[in-house]
């Protein structure tokens, strides 16, 4: 009886351990995207600016390459989703 | 899907006598747009005589109305008796102009001068100088003036030095032998002599009195010349048209005695400009209409229906397409307020930027096209909170609030059972097609979020339209096969990947899996002949600009998410505690939903114009097209743009 219970336990904790490490992997998956992104947009941002400090009707185009490496993120959010489907 | 409106080269060719008629006209039809002529056999026109008079009456105008703060403008008309009249009264304003800021200016340095005088001579006066008796004197030396550094005393301080201070006036009175050591010491303290020895205190007050009544006189007439700001404003705007025209010759090329204008105009306008500039010439100049040649780019105008064009807003902030490009502008009719409802559903949200954009389009007139652009995707916001089932975050109410508004309103909503963090509770759930944030579907073993499944169908569906575009714009532009490998190519190797997949991974067993990799094969080797190297490292680019797509749902997400939070976590629980908690929880609910709706706008509006401008326009658009501008009356919006 005691040992039954301690297995239950044991495979409840595993359970959590690993709903835990996929929280986690979900947590890099959309947090690193999300860095890299904004790393990349910051260069891309201030380039961008001073383009358009020169010549304002570039405003569409530097807008565009401004937002391009926010696909990055958008991939994380949608490989942080599927992690977390796995968890069922 | 239009095309950019077709335009017929239009070359006016007549004695130079005509050369004032044919501008006035081309003026007041306001459709011809002028193709500068570059020197080379034929010399450019001189531009009329009048225009140079008039650019300095112009500069003269200007010089005057910059010294007032800006002001309105009166709209002027002048025939040539009132602009005679008019350069008389602009030479005559000018001149009192200069000459009452130059007295201006004189009589500050007076005042100023006049003021330290009487400084000085209070000083004297309060320690009871006798400066006749100083300058007669043969063993005695003075200086009076200003020092800039303090601390005079210090330095100065000797035996048969005697100084009278006040602020930085100075009266130092010395032995002539000492002569040399106050003037060094004076010179190193920044000393400015002033003359005050044929002065006395009344006089001087006299003056200042009479500086004082110049001023005011010079004030009232530049307060006169004020009154008259929007007149010259007004002025200004005629003589710049004019000198506009005056100076179109330039863009002409001439002979000795005859001048050929060059440029575009729509074909549609083809007759009525031709009569008209029959009508003002009586016949006597020879015009020319020529269809646009092949390697010629034609200025672009956008022709789309009232509904379409404000649209092109969008299209403008990218590019204009080119002359025979397809202009894209009814895409963004079609599918930018699509995904921008689709990533904002909310039927609260979709109402507050609806009444939002329509004040906004009502108080700012330039702003208009934006506004209803806006108008639009709120409008397909409110759409898409019906299909999603969402007002301002809520997607459900408690069952008593449901009963309540049944009772009230009988709008009635179905009781649902529902198991939010371990807890069960029933509630009265909202009807809806799609769940957002619960809704899922099994994708090839994948548990996925319902939207972001539908936001990869729906690029899918865009990206491939994008191929078939550019498919026809190769057509037109470089022949079938060009297009078949440059764009065409890119489908074949969809079909390719998909039946790959549809045998390979759905197992469907009728398809072989090496037809479909033959297929794909095919339509890469294609695609390297039609585009090369470029065309070939793009290809994995096919299956993220796809997944790109997938931010319709996942933006969406985010703002649900938000609003959630807002509504679950701080507003109901408020709500719940009563008494003055309910005005918190409400405060708390305006700027959290204030916040998240301003975020809904940027978000979803730069996600959505950025798939059309990059995911889609990648496939057809070249753009860079020439803005049609037509020589005419410049507007305040800016002209014809």
């Amino acid at each position: 009886m005691n040992l039954l219970q301690k297995t239950q336990t044991t495979e409840e904790k595993n359970k959590m351990a690993e709903a835990g490490l996929i929280a986690i992997g979900a947590g890099l998956a959309i947090g690193l995207s999300a860095l890299a992104a904004a790393w990349a947009e910051s260069s891309i941002g201030t380039a961008a600016v001073g383009a358009m400090a020169e010549k304002e009707n570039l405003f569409g185009k530097a807008l565009i390459l401004t937002v391009i490496p926010e696909t990055l993120v958008i991939f994380g959010l949608v490989i942080a989703i599927l992690i977390i489907g796995l968890a069922g | 899907m239009s095309y950019p409106e077709r335009m017929v080269r239009c070359k006016i060719l007549a004695p130079k006598r005509y050369l004032s008629p044919v501008i006035s006209t081309l003026y007041d039809l306001g459709l011809y747009h002028v193709t500068p002529h570059i020197k080379g056999d034929l010399d450019i026109g001189s531009p009329f005589e009048e225009a140079e008079e008039l650019s300095e009456l112009l500069v003269k105008i200007r010089s005057i109305t910059s010294a007032f703060p800006i002001s309105s403008i009166k709209k002027i008309n002048l025939n040539s008796k009132s602009k005679k009249n008019a350069i008389k009264i602009i030479t005559k304003i000018y001149d009192d102009f200069i000459s009452a800021e130059k007295n201006f200016d004189q009589l500050k340095s007076e005042k100023s001068k006049v003021q330290k005088k009487l400084e000085l001579l209070k000083l004297v006066q309060k320690n009871n100088i006798d400066i006749k008796d100083l300058k007669n004197s043969k063993y005695l030396f003075y200086s009076a003036g200003t020092i800039i550094k303090k601390n005079i005393e210090e330095k100065i301080m000797q035996k048969d030095i005697t100084i009278f201070k006040h602020n930085n006036y100075v009266f130092i009175i010395s032995l002539e032998e000492k002569k040399e050591f106050v003037q060094s010491v004076l010179t190193e303290f920044g000393f400015n002599s002033i003359d005050i020895q044929d002065d006395n205190i009344q006089d001087i007050i006299k003056t200042q009195e009479k500086i004082v009544s110049d001023e005011l006189k010079l004030k009232k007439i530049l307060k006169r010349i004020q009154k008259e700001i929007p007149t010259l404003n007004g002025l200004a705007e005629t003589f710049s048209e004019e000198i506009k025209m005056h100076e179109l010759p330039l863009n002409f090329a001439v002979t000795e005695s005859s001048f050929i204008a060059n440029g575009w105009i729509p074909k549609n306008n083809q007759a009525s400009v031709e009569s008209e500039i029959d009508a003002n010439t009586k016949g006597k100049v020879h015009i020319e209409f020529t269809e646009a040649g092949h390697n010629e780019s034609p200025p672009v105008k956008l022709q789309n229906k009232r509904l379409v064009s404000p649209f092109e807003v969008l299209q403008r902030l990218y590019d204009l397409p080119l002359y025979r490009e397809i202009d894209p502008t009814s895409i963004f009719f079609f599918t930018f307020p699509l995904f921008f409802g689709f990533m904002l559903g909310d039927i609260g949200y979709g109402l507050v930027l609806l009444g939002g954009f329509y004040l906004l389009k009502k108080k700012m007139p330039q702003a208009a096209q934006f506004a209803e652009v806006l108008m639009f995707a709120a409008g397909m916001s409110i759409v898409f909170g019906f299909v999603f089932g969402e007002f301002f975050g809520f997607e459900h109410i408690s069952v008593q609030s449901g009963k309540a508004l049944c009772d009230s309103i009988g709008i009635c909503f179905p009781e649902h059972t529902m198991i939010s963090h371990g807890i069960e509770s029933t509630v009265a759930d909202f009807p809806r097609l799609i769940n957002r944030a619960h809704g899922h579907m099994n994708v090839f073993g994948f548990e996925m979020l319902t939207v972001l499944v539908i936001g990869a169908i729906v690029g899918f569906i865009h990206v491939n339209f994008g191929f078939i575009l550019g498919f026809i714009n190769e057509l037109r532009g470089h022949g079938f096969k060009h297009a078949l490998m440059a764009k065409l190519s890119w489908i074949i190797i969809e079909i390719g990947i998909i039946l790959s997949v549809a045998s390979l991974i759905l197992g469907w067993s009728q398809i072989p899996t090496i037809g479909g990799v033959i297929i794909a094969l095919i339509g890469i080797i294609l695609l390297g002949i039609g585009e090369g190297i470029q065309g070939l490292v793009e290809i994995p680019a096919l299956v993220s600009n796809m997944l790109s797509y997938m931010r319709l749902g996942a933006v969406g997400l985010a703002s649900v998410g938000l609003a959630v939070v807002v509504n679950e976590n701080f507003v109901l629980p408020m709500l719940d505690k009563g008494g003055i908690f309910i005005l918190f929880g409400l405060l708390i609910g305006i700027v959290g939903h204030a916040i998240n709706i301003a975020l809904g706008v940027i978000g979803p509006f730069l996600h959505s114009v950025r798939l059309h401008y990059v995911e889609l326009f990648s496939k057809f658009f070249h753009g860079g097209g020439l803005p049609y501008e037509p020589f005419t009356k410049n507007t305040n919006n800016g002209g014809e743009k």
